[in-house]
């Protein structure tokens, strides 16, 4: 699934990893959901969509099939 | 709930308990009559390794969700690689293969959950 979290992220000049501490998770999981190699769970894209207060649809593309 | 510090030394302390605790069982059945206890003296070992399992499903319960599945993928793949070479070397032995004991079975499914793990974790990069 494509998103749109590099650009949010680069927009407010966090890091990988500050990215990661924020959510609680690990910067091989904030690597993995940004190059589109792995799809949050429900729990994590609620709690990524409130970290940039932003809705979970502007964030996450569905895949174009 | 345990920090990832901890269960590292209290991980490390259950291993350096099997480096010890092994030969000294081994030595000790070699040298010294147990009659009846000769099986516990034998199976003192297994106790930092229980330890250390524990300790190891303390310390994946503390993953994220990503790093919960590599290590479900690793896990998986180590023991159907450990299942695989024990059915291969069983049938191998009908044909000369000199028998494997099975005390290689834990440090074999513990190096393949390692590759699996590097394996796993490529497909996520």
């Amino acid at each position: 699934m494509n998103n749109h979290l590099r650009a949010l992220r680069g927009d407010r000049g966090w890091s990988q990893a500050d990215l990661a501490t924020r959510l609680g998770v690990s910067r091989q999981t904030v690597n993995a959901i940004e190059t589109g190699k792995y799809d949050p769970s429900l729990p994590l894209a609620f709690t990524i969509a409130k970290t940039f207060d932003q809705r979970i649809e502007d964030i996450f593309l569905p895949d174009q099939s | 709930m345990r920090n990832q510090k901890t269960l590292a030394r209290l991980f490390y302390l259950a291993a350096i308990g099997y480096v010890v605790l092994l030969p000294l069982s081994i030595i000790a059945l070699r040298r010294f009559e147990f009659g009846v206890f000769a099986p516990v003296i034998a199976l003192i070992p297994v106790l930092p390794v229980i330890w250390g399992g524990f300790i190891t499903m303390k310390r994946i319960e503390q993953l994220d969700e990503l790093q919960r599945r590599i290590q479900v993928h690793a896990l998986g793949f180590a023991g159907i690689m450990t299942s695989l070479l024990a059915f291969s070397l069983g049938l191998l032995e009908r044909v000369g293969t000199p028998q494997l004991s099975l005390v290689w079975v834990l440090p074999v499914m513990i190096a393949l959950w390692g590759v699996g793990i590097q394996i796993a974790k490529w497909r996520y990069k």
